[in-house]
């Protein structure tokens, strides 16, 4: 029954009566769907459609003066705030970076949700088995620390769950690439945000050829992130992260695919892998048997 | 730079719009932050000019930029068009390095 203090997330607060409209003009979540006690999975991306920062986006109740948190990679929090403040003109909204007084922590397996009346505690919006998530005050953060970073991360990869900063560099991603449009991370049927026609052409198109999936290393022992997965001599992707045998790679599906059909070995960073599909994601998998198209 | 003008085209629907409004409104034009390409324009109907707003002025025509706006749109012609998309505002922004294909947003 493990929780952690996920030291890594910091936590950006938007605040003020423009807040809501400011956000949802420049995220990929629609925030009329956030709620208190109902945060999103969401990112800001560059006009060109690549993730900058991704992040899960709290409300607090108007009892206890409402506004936004964003639980992100506590090392980008001072970029985030730049960022959003570089959009922020004449709109009524306050950003401030509070990582030094919050701290976001998490319990998973048979953890139960603790009591908290403030409503920043909710199942994480990605997937419910990464189990619940808060935003509590720094100082009792240590009551929530059971297990440590590594055994949640170890916990996020064993679901095949990617974080960005992490599985891929911030600015060279897409959010299909990441997960994001598997995870509830994209509304797709709200409006205009920063890179939403380049995301809603790959929605449309079906795109996304390169995608981070999980792998189960052979020999139990993980790649080291940004190592290159290979198919015989040919580089078809870069390494993620990685616990207990089992890790994230980023890949060009179809040449993985091509290369199981060819009977290849996939390494990452020279260790052979195999694919697991997670059973929440929709996309067909390398060497999953092509599915019978529609007569 | 202050110099935004206006197309004989936009001063001509601005007019027509405000025959059916209060003496006195105008077209208020502001950039905010959001939008496919992160800035985006919007398009008001306003009829109290403020001290430090920039008025365009034009065949009777009148718009209102805030002067924060007004840093992001210099050298912008505002012009009316009529396409398949609909009739619209559009505003040519030198400034501007990429746009949506509405045209409403757009980079620098």
């Amino acid at each position: 029954m493990p929780t952690a203090h996920l030291s890594d997330r910091g936590v950006v607060k938007v605040s003020g009566e423009d807040a809501r409209r400011f956000l949802d003009g420049l995220l990929t979540c629609d925030m009329d769907r956030v709620a208190p006690s109902a945060p999103r999975f969401g990112a800001l991306l560059t006009p060109q459609g690549k993730i900058l920062f991704d992040f899960i986006i709290f409300e607090a109740p108007a009892e206890i003066g409402g506004g936004f948190f964003l639980d992100c990679l506590k090392v980008f929090a001072p970029d985030l705030v730049k960022r959003l403040t570089f959009y922020k003109l004449r709109a009524k909204v306050a950003i401030e970076d509070l990582s030094e007084a919050l701290a976001v922590v998490a319990g998973w397996g048979e953890t139960p949700k603790p009591q908290d009346e403030i409503g920043l505690v909710a199942a994480d919006p990605r997937l419910a088995r990464l189990g619940w998530r808060a935003i509590v005050a720094k100082e009792d953060a240590a009551g929530f620390a059971q297990a440590r970073l590594d055994a949640y991360h170890a916990h996020r990869i064993a679901l095949g769950v990617p974080e960005g900063g992490k599985d891929f560099l911030f600015n060279t991603a897409f959010p299909h690439e990441a997960l994001m449009d598997q995870l509830h991370g994209v509304d797709f049927d709200k409006g205009c945000y920063v890179g939403q026609e380049v995301v809603s052409r790959m929605q449309h198109r079906g795109t996304a050829r390169t995608r981070l999936v999980p792998v189960n290393y052979e020999g139990g022992f993980a790649a080291e992130p940004g190592t290159e997965v290979t198919a015989g001599d040919r580089s078809i992707g870069t390494v993620g992260t990685g616990a207990n045998g089992r890790g994230l790679v980023m890949i060009r599906l179809d040449r993985a695919a091509d290369a199981l059909a060819a009977g290849e070995t996939i390494r990452a960073g020279g260790i052979p892998v195999s694919f697991e599909k997670p059973d929440w994601v929709a996309f067909p998998f390398p060497g999953e048997a092509a599915k019978a198209t529609a007569d | 730079m202050t110099d935004i003008v206006l197309t004989e085209r936009a001063a001509r629907r601005i007019k027509e719009i405000m025959a059916g409004e209060p003496e006195g409104s105008a077209l208020r034009i502001s950039v905010e932050g959001g939008g496919c390409s992160g800035f985006q324009y919007a398009f008001e109907i306003d009829r109290t000019r403020q001290d430090d707003d920039l008025v365009v002025e034009r065949d009777g025509a009148r718009v209102l930029v805030d002067p924060v706006s007004v840093q992001y749109m210099s050298g912008s012609t505002i012009d009316f068009v009529d396409d398949l998309i609909g009739q619209s505002f559009k505003v040519q922004n030198p400034q501007a390095t990429m746009s949506c294909g509405c045209g409403t947003s757009f980079s620098i």
